[in-house]
This record gives structure tokens, sequence and C-alpha cells, in this order.
């Protein structure tokens, strides 16, 4: 009996600290926390949307944090592996991947409404510079003497290209960049060449009344008078002050601003007569009627230019300033005449005596009317 | 008796380090699968198919996952992460072909777009030629000339930037060089248009 005590007491010594052990592991797998699994998928899932939503372009640097976090998470969750299994601790691997899971979600909202707002910007840019490139191309693209201006703003527009193309596959920030190097080079070349136009257009109040006396004049002389508007590239033919009939026109290729001197290819402005008739034959140009430039006012001008030293002393005031066939090319090719196709010359030639009035103006219409889009 | 007691410790002992790491961490496929997503990403799989390069990293990942997810437990086998390490191989170089592709789809329209510029940049010089000419002998649209040498000056510089900057942007500039030169090629155009009409 005692023998058999002894021998379950022998067992119970030796098995029971096996036995408690067991216990023991079995209770710390059972309690032991289970591994981030579920959240290093969730937080995965999450960055995988990201890059989808393009987090990574707009929303760079919640992106930026949410990759660091996973990356961390997943470093850690290696070094917890490497421990002994019931040593494992995976709280630092949770944190991270929730961390990551949450800037991954922010940088998707982000990502959405950056997005939204440069698409917004960008795209009132290029209805900002389309505007600006219609009316350049409209009333700027044919100012002489501004060929950097027009380099930069060709230049310009290949940059607004591009960054329509870019703005088409919804590539917004490469669109931004392209939009920011067009700005500056169609700013900068609209804003030389309308400066160039206001400034012309400081002669407006003196066109106008030299256009009103003219019409006045062939009003109360029951007459024949003829306006040329150089911007408009139109001859108006008007009798007893009312207007019979337009014809299009080509001048000198440096059209805008008055005539200086010989060879500036610069069609004169102000109040001019005819002063002889050429009949086909007569002229190089089919026919033509020769105005009296220089006038008074011209050579006063020339004068005053020569002594300020505006004007070479050699340079000459120049004159045959006509009124001719052979145009209608829609170009301005002529020396500083004004050039009708033969048979709109035929028609004026018929209406107008020597001795006829012909106003020739920058512009009938006022800046604000010409800078308008059709 | 103390011999059977050494006896089931080192039976308990055996039996949980065999348990635990019983297979090993298919290092091989982890870096062969590294390689490939190396190799596309240096072939320029982000820039030129971003969806499937981004596709093929999140496959990576869940693969990566899937290793540590096998790694926490006591009873391992990487049989499935072998088969997925190995398809992401397959898919990156999959992904590096296909950028391949692109990058050669986008060098051959940038030179198709380039040689529609010195067509056109051509056809724009015959105009001129056309073009009215004024008492002094010389073309009346030495602005178009002008605008035309910034086209061929634009189209020199597209050329020079193959293969300095993304292949993609550089087309975008051909498109763009293009665009402009037949706008300036419609003005002539419409110029000489304008003029053989009035003549007839």
């Amino acid at each position: 009996m005692k023998r058999r005590l002894k021998k379950k007491y022998r067992w119970i010594l030796v098995y029971s600290p096996i036995i408690i052990f067991v216990i023991i592991v079995a209770i710390l797998f059972i309690t032991k926390e289970k591994p981030p699994v579920e959240e290093m998928e969730i937080a995965r899932g999450r960055l995988s949307s990201a890059k989808v939503a393009n987090a990574q372009k707009y929303s760079k640097n919640l992106y930026n944090s949410a990759s660091a976090a996973y990356d961390s998470a997943m470093h850690y969750w290696k070094i917890e592996n490497e421990r002994f299994y019931l040593f494992r601790d995976y709280d630092k691997v949770k944190s991270f991947a929730l961390k990551s899971e949450k800037y991954a979600a922010s940088s998707i909202g982000q990502a959405d409404n950056n997005s939204k707002n440069l698409k917004k910007e960008i795209e009132g840019t290029i209805n900002r510079l389309q505007k600006k490139i219609d009316l350049f191309q409209a009333n700027l693209d044919n100012i002489p003497q501004i060929d950097d201006t027009r380099k930069q703003y060709n230049k310009g527009k290949i940059y607004f290209g591009e960054a329509k193309f870019a703005f088409q596959k919804s590539d917004y920030i490469k669109a931004q960049q392209k939009i920011e190097l067009s700005a500056k080079l169609i700013d900068k070349s609209y804003n030389f060449a309308n400066s160039v136009l206001v400034n012309y257009f400081g002669n407006f109040p003196k066109w106008q009344r030299w256009v009103n006396n003219t019409i006045e004049q062939s009003r109360l002389n029951e007459s024949y008078c003829i306006v040329v508007d150089k911007i408009a590239r139109e001859c108006l033919l008007y009798y007893k002050g009312a207007v019979k009939e337009r014809f299009e026109i080509d001048l000198g290729k440096n059209w805008m601003g008055n005539k200086n001197h010989q060879g500036d290819y610069t069609t004169p402005e102000g109040i001019y007569k005819i002063i002889d008739k050429k009949a086909n034959g007569q002229s190089r140009y089919y026919k033509a009627m020769l105005l009296n430039y220089p006038n008074d006012e011209d050579r006063a001008r020339f004068a005053m230019n020569k002594k300020n030293g505006s004007i070479p002393s050699r340079k000459r005031i120049g004159d045959l300033i006509e009124i001719h066939g052979n145009g209608g090319k829609g170009a301005d090719w002529t020396m500083g005449c004004i050039a009708l196709s033969d048979t709109d010359i035929d028609r004026v030639y018929a209406r107008c005596p020597v001795g006829t009035t012909v106003t020739i103006v920058g512009s009938l219409r006022p800046y604000s009317e010409i800078m308008k889009l059709p | 008796m103390k011999n059977k007691l050494l006896l089931s410790l080192s039976a308990f002992a055996i039996a949980m380090l065999v348990f635990s790491g019983c297979a090993k961490v298919p290092q091989v496929e982890i870096d062969n699968a590294n390689v490939a997503i190396q190799a596309a990403q240096a072939a320029g799989a982000d820039i030129y198919v971003p969806e499937a390069y981004a596709a093929l990293q999140d496959s990576f990942n869940v693969a990566n996952q899937s290793i540590e997810a096998k790694k926490s437990k006591l009873f391992k086998s990487y049989k499935k992460e072998k088969a997925q390490l190995v398809n992401v191989v397959t898919l990156g170089n999959d992904v590096k072909l296909k950028t391949e592709a692109r990058i050669a789809e986008l060098k051959t329209e940038i030179q198709n777009t380039l040689a529609e510029v010195g067509t056109i940049v051509a056809d724009s010089k015959a105009l001129i030629a056309k073009a009215p000419r004024g008492k002094e002998g010389t073309t009346a649209l030495m602005a178009i000339k002008a605008d035309i040498a910034t086209i061929e000056t634009s189209a020199s510089e597209v050329q020079a930037a193959v293969g300095t900057e993304s292949f993609i942007a550089t087309l975008d500039k051909a498109k763009a060089v293009r665009d402009q030169a037949n706008s300036i090629k419609t003005e002539l155009q419409t110029v000489i248009d304008k003029y053989t009409a009035k003549r007839k």
C-alpha cells in the first residue's frame, strides 16, 4: 500500500510539471493575440486603392506617409516573426497597419479634391489663354515689326497645345507645368502686342474728327469722298455723306502708324486729295489715283522728326502714294499705297474725280469694339 | 525515472521546434520576384503602363503578406506563396514586355508626327513661294515665314528631346508642334485661296 502510494506520488511529481507546462502553453496559445493578417490586408487594399486614385500624384505627402507606414508594418511583422512564437507581439505592426490605412484613406479623399481643384484651375487658365489666343489671332497677329513677340506667342501656343494634350489625359500635374509655361509666353506677347495697339488707338479721337469732317464735306458738297480704314482693311466710298460701297484693300507691310519717310512701307494717315488719275496703261498697277502725300502736316512732322533725330538726316519724305489696282491679295504687300482689286478700282476710279478727298485713318471703330471676339 | 523525465521534456521541445519551423521561407522566389519588379520599373513600367505596374506591385505585396501570415503560424507550408511569387515573376516579365512595346509604339508615333511636321513645313514653304509678292520683290508674308522657322526649331527640339524625357511628354510636344504647323499652313492656304479666287 505504502509502495503504491509512493509510486503514485512519484508519478505526480514527474508528470505534474509537464502537465502544468502544457496547460500554461495551451493557455498562452489560446490567449495569444492573433497575427495582424486582417489589419495588413486592409492596409494593403487601401494603399492599392490610393494608387488607383492617383494619390501618389495629387496627395503626395499623405500617400508617402501611408506607404511608409505600410513598409514599417511589414518590417516589424518580419521582426516579430523571427522571435519565438510565444514571445511575438504584433501591437506595433497593427499600429502601423492602422496608420497606413488611415493615411491611405485620407490620401484618396485629398487626391480627389486636389485633382478636382487642379482640373478647375487649369480649365480656367486654358479658357483664359484660349480667349487671348483668339484675340491675338483676330486683332494682333498682323501688327508689324513684332517678330520676337510672335516668336514668343508661337512658342506659348506650342506649350498650350502640350497642356491641352496632358489635360485630355487627366494628367493635371503635367498640364499645370505646361500651362504655366504657356501663360508666361502668351500673356507677355499678348500684353506687348496689345499695348502697341492701345498706343495706336491714342489717335482715335483725331481719326474720328478727320472722318466726321470728310463725311460732312461730302454731304455739304454733294460729292464723293473716300475713307480708308486700315485695321478693317476697307476702303469706303461715300456720296453725299452716305456710304455707297465698301472695298477690301491691301496696304504696306508696315501698315500700322503714320508714314515717316520714304521706304518705310507704311501707308500714311491724314486727309489727302486725289491730285492725278492714271488710266489703264499709264500705271504699273492697272489704274491709279495719286494722292497729295506729303501734305503740309506730313512735311511739318517729317521736319520735326528729322530735327529731333528720330529720322536719320539722309532719309527722304517720299511720295507717289496712290490708290491703285492689282490688289485683293489678302496680304500687305505695297510700299505704302492702297491696293484694290482691278474690278474694285474700276468702280472707284469711275466715280472719284481729281480733287476727291481721301481720308486715311487707323480705324473707324474704337479699340473696345476691335478687341471683341466675333 | 530521471531518464523518462528527460526523454519527455526532450520530445516536447523537439515537437515544438519541428512544429514551429518545418518549412523554409521561399527566399529564392522572393528574390526572383524582386528582380522581375525592378526590371519592369527600370524599363519604365511605372510611367508607360502604370496600371499594370501597380497591379504587379500589389501582387507582390499580397504574396509577401501571405508569407508573413504563414510565418506567424506554427504549422506552415509556403506552397501557395511560391506559386504566387512565380506568378509575380511571370507578371513582371509581361509588364516589362508591355512597357517595351508601349515605348516602341510611342517612338514610332513621335517619328511619324515629326515626319508629318516635316511635310507640313515643306508644304508651307511651297505655299510661301506661291504667296503674293510685293513691289520690293520679296514675299509679303515674312511673319509667316518666321513662324515656319519657329516650327522647324521646335521640331528639332522635339527630335533632340527623344530619350531625354518621357516619350509621352515628347509625343505631346510633337503633336503640339504639328498642330501649330497645321494652323500656320491653314493661315497661309487661306491667303493663297483668297488671292487665287480674286485673280479668277
